[in-house]
């Protein structure tokens, strides 16, 4: 219910048989070196590799494969060569001052590539650990609103877009394509039906895996000479190359699709960049310096990460609403962002060169998010701020007073008429690092209270009244 | 045999044994409360014990200003004529009562806190922007702290080696907008609520739990104890709460008044279903001409023995959303602005005689953890002292069915809040239906069948 727009956006799609586009702006940075990296891991074996793509945007994939995952040595040397794609492309993009951008199909997919960091990080073998925090990064940021190191191709194509399938169906990055770009002549069902068919995500299709898969590898273990064992091994190379390019493929097509000039640019998505690119330099020195990525958070680090990521919500919300068309629309039928006729501004001359300055705004909006007392910021032109001080409806409309704090200058050059768009202020990003700077020195000392050790009571030497409770209501 | 103590010498023993605590220096107690059992109070009575007899600086720390204001006016009127300090933001625009009282001093830097023995109160943003590591004060005060998310409590946890954590678990969680995948199973995580995460760290800190809530009365208890508070048995202090009314009853919503006139604390109030999405209007204008009711019938109440005309300052309402808030406010008028209207959110801390509830889950399509979470149900019933009545659509009961929680549970996390909220959401549509209390907003309507 809370975003009406996109259930009639979806509706809609339903009706056309197509996806229908439901913002203007991009709504993700796309870096012209981003890597696309595609996974598959073995049935049973989550945390493994069986066959990777990797590649540039626009570029071929590079393909590994490993005949059986469960062989430690082997799958150690998939890892490995992995090391130095990675190795590079963190170095160009430190070189540049920029953020390295990694592509997976789908939200599971990123998951996959999650869990793998965190396991990687914590093997005996300096290489792979090296990979397990390189890969960390994308991991660590993927949660954070407004991140733009790790894009599943299935989330940022529905940032773009509204099927007329369900919203976990649109996980399946084939059957997305399918809606957003339907084969002509064709029923939308059938064809996504047939989409559904290839596997998208992180595992390979368990009746392939019965028919095709495991009597491979079973013929690659019952191998009795060396070539027969590297015939199979080719063999199992070319049965998942099968099942990694058409993902891979895939993830560049969502990729093309994003980079179309049909999508305005969108000013938010800057702020975002410089966000990130600084977020990559400070985990980058920290690995350095030598700081250990643990598993579970101290309660110092905890703290200190889910508060920049309460920051982080803020700041990509008072960005979108600044600068996206889509979102400020969002907001004004959420009720977040108030839209109103400027109907007056009164001026009160409080004294020798001192004014103070209310503006009066009528809406017709019925779902508004206002207090009095409530800071709103104007989204668009001068620097101008109001404190609500009155909320009245009047028939259909909603009267809204605000008290101007900043931008007084402005608001005594305004006229009654024009329609303004007010919300909260202007995004923050420096206010984040002076908010850990400041946590830090706070949490120098941990207190007992987050620590181990539970201290001993002290009982009080003073002398106790008789009667604690009625000594104590006495002061009351 | 032994007897159980009156709710009166109950509620003393449970004040005694917390003020003793202080005696024997224990380094934390995590005191837990019913709706309306006085915590705000004991928060008082610590503070001043505190400052007092054991010569300590104490900081209190509340959730918000309007909390800090609340407990300001309580100690400000203090008969050992200690000043209060309260720590804020220059330039606070300060309620008028407060602004010129003579016993309250404003602190705005870090460097003017008292040094000497003291009450300092402040809420806990304001505490977290000190530049120390080192403590600064004897002991802390924690009000409504199953509010407060344990990181912003490890942020001014180390200003003060003892502390008294004061709150009701069966309210609202903290509410942190960001993902939290990561700590979700950590029971001690980030953004579980202080006293929880601090009693899993160190279980041995001292517990206790006030034992009567002085708010509501026994028929509201005897629905909200076993709903929301299963571990936490607590008694109803008054036995003499009543409304009546001078004007008979004749129009539909007479007939839910009269209910509670008869003694049902809090029965429901049905409109015919309808998919309405957040903002309800008929839902928001049938409530306001329920109030008007409510008053034009010149309701009277008796509240512990006093008999006095009900007020629009007596009536409450409270809402899951902003909109449905403004909704509601934008409709009373001039003639009813001491009507207080509020979400369940704000609402904590708050009470009135009489309150109106719009229903979470009415005229929704879905049934979110949002929507049904018991904290946020629980708040709504509980802040009455007479009279509650609850405002939804009809089909609740099949909307719960349709949406039953997926399952969806954390390792090593115990509850499950969406469960026990889709449970007590259903519990208490099965009561009320059981006892009666389904009334039909508008001529003809059956009252629905949720038992």
């Amino acid at each position: 219910m809370a975003d009406l727009l996109h259930v009639a956006a979806r509706l809609r799609a339903l009706q056309n048989s197509e996806a229908v586009p439901i913002v203007s702006q991009r709504q993700v940075v796309i870096q012209s070196h981003a890597k696309i990296l595609t996974l598959l891991s073995m049935a049973g074996e989550d945390t493994s590799v069986h066959a990777a793509a990797f590649g540039g945007f626009g570029e071929p994939a590079q393909v590994f494969v490993v005949a059986d995952p469960r062989r430690r040595d082997d799958q150690n040397a998939l890892l490995r060569t992995l090391l130095p794609l990675f190795d590079a492309y963190y170095a160009q993009c430190r070189a540049l001052r920029t953020f390295p951008q990694i592509w997976v199909s789908s939200a599971g997919a990123l998951g996959h590539l999650d869990t793998l960091a965190d396991r990687l990080r914590f093997t005996d073998e300096p290489e792979i650990r090296r990979l397990g925090e390189l890969w960390t990064y994308a991991g660590e940021r993927s949660p954070v609103a407004g991140q733009q190191a790790l894009i599943s191709a299935t989330g940022a194509l529905r940032l773009h877009f509204a099927t007329g399938q369900q919203e976990a169906e649109d996980e399946h990055l084939l059957t997305l394509l399918t809606w957003i770009e339907p084969p002509r002549g064709r029923d939308i069902f059938a064809a996504v039906a047939a989409a559904e068919e290839t596997p998208m995500g992180v595992k390979t299709d368990p009746g392939f895996d019965s028919s095709s898969l495991q009597p491979a590898i079973t013929d690659f273990h019952n191998a009795k000479s060396d070539a027969e064992r590297a015939f199979h091994q080719t063999r199992i190379q070319q049965i998942l190359e099968g099942v990694v390019r058409p993902i891979y493929t895939a993830t560049q097509r969502a990729m093309a699709l994003l980079s179309h000039p049909r999508w305005r640019d969108n000013p938010s998505l800057d702020e975002l960049a410089q966000q990130e690119s600084e977020e990559f330099e400070r985990f980058m020195q920290a690995r350095e310096d030598g700081f250990f990525l643990p598993y579970h958070d101290s309660p110092k680090a905890g703290a200190m990460k889910i508060a920049a990521r309460e920051r982080a919500v803020t700041n990509v919300e008072a960005a979108m609403l600044r600068h996206d068309g889509a979102a400020r629309e969002r907001g004004v039928v959420k009720g977040s962002v108030l839209r109103g006729q400027l109907v007056s501004i009164h001026e009160h001359h409080l004294g020798p060169r001192l004014y103070e300055y209310d503006l009066v705004l009528s809406s017709s909006q019925d779902s508004l998010h206002l207090r009095k007392g409530d800071e709103l910021w104007l989204l668009e032109g001068a620097k101008l701020s109001i404190e609500v001080t009155d909320i009245e409806r009047r028939g259909p409309f909603t009267r809204i007073t605000g008290r101007v704090g900043d931008g007084k200058r402005a608001a005594k050059r305004m006229t009654a008429g024009p329609a303004l768009d007010f919300g909260p202020g202007a995004p923050d990003w420096p206010g984040v690092g002076r908010m850990l700077a400041r946590m830090g020195t706070r949490l120098v000392n941990a207190p007992w209270t987050h620590g181990d050790e539970l201290p001993l009571a002290t009982p009080s030497p003073r002398a106790r009244p008789a009667n604690l409770r009625a000594a104590v209501e006495d002061l009351t | 045999m032994s007897v159980a103590p009156e709710p009166e010498g109950a509620a003393n023993a449970a004040l005694n044994a917390v003020l003793d605590s202080q005696w024997q220096g224990v380094p934390a107690l995590v005191l837990r409360s019913p709706p309306g059992a006085g915590k705000t109070g004991v928060a008082q009575r610590v503070a001043l014990q505190s400052a007092t007899y054991l010569q300590q600086r104490c900081m209190v720390v509340t959730q918000t200003n309007e909390q800090a204001y609340d407990l300001t006016r309580r100690l400000v009127t203090n008969r050992a004529g200690l000043p209060i300090y309260m720590f804020a933001r220059k330039g606070l625009n300060l309620p008028d009562d407060l602004r010129h009282h003579t016993g309250l001093r404003m602190v705005e830097r870090t460097g003017d806190l008292p040094a000497e023995p003291s009450i300092t109160i402040g809420n806990a943003a304001k505490w977290s922007w000190i530049d120390s590591a080192d403590p600064m004060f004897d002991m802390q005060v924690v009000d409504e702290a199953f509010q407060l998310p344990d990181y912003k409590y490890h942020l001014i946890s180390n200003l003060a080696p003892r502390h008294a954590l004061i709150g009701d678990p069966g309210q609202i969680d903290p509410f942190v907008s960001c993902e939290i995948e990561r700590w979700r199973c950590d029971p001690s995580g980030p953004q579980v609520s202080c006293p929880a995460a601090l009693v899993k760290r160190h279980p041995e800190v001292l517990q206790l739990a006030l034992p009567v809530s002085r708010r509501l009365n026994e028929d509201t208890v005897g629905l909200i104890q076993p709903a929301f508070y299963p571990g936490m048995p607590f008694r109803a202090m008054s036995r003499d709460r009543s409304v009546g009314f001078q004007v008979a009853g004749i129009m539909p919503f007479d007939a839910a008044l009269d209910g509670v006139a008869a003694g049902a604390s809090i029965v429901m109030v049905e409109l015919p279903p309808q998919i309405t999405g957040e903002a309800d209007s008929e839902l928001a204008q049938e409530l306001v001409a329920s109030i008007i009711r409510l008053l034009r019938r010149r309701a009277w109440m008796s509240d512990d023995g006093r008999i006095r005309d009900v007020t629009p300052a007596d009536i409450g309402v409270v809402c899951a959303h902003v909109s449905q808030v403004n909704a509601v406010r934008e409709r009373l008028g001039p003639g009813l602005s001491d009507v207080f209207v509020e979400t369940a959110n704000r609402f904590q801390g708050i009470e009135r005689p009489f309150m109106f509830v719009h229903h979470p889950l009415s005229g929704r399509a879905d049934a979110t953890a949002f929507h049904l979470d018991a904290g946020r149900l629980c708040v709504m019933l509980s802040r009455h002292r007479i009279g509650c009545w609850i405002f939804g659509r009809q089909g609740i009961t099949q909307q719960l069915i349709r949406f039953a929680p997926a399952g969806d549970r954390a390792l090593g996390i115990d509850d499950d809040p969406e469960y026990q909220g889709w449970r007590a959401h259903l519990t208490l549509l099965a009561a009320l239906s059981n006892a009666g209390r389904m009334f039909p907003a508008v001529y003809g309507l059956a009252p629905s069948n949720a038992a």
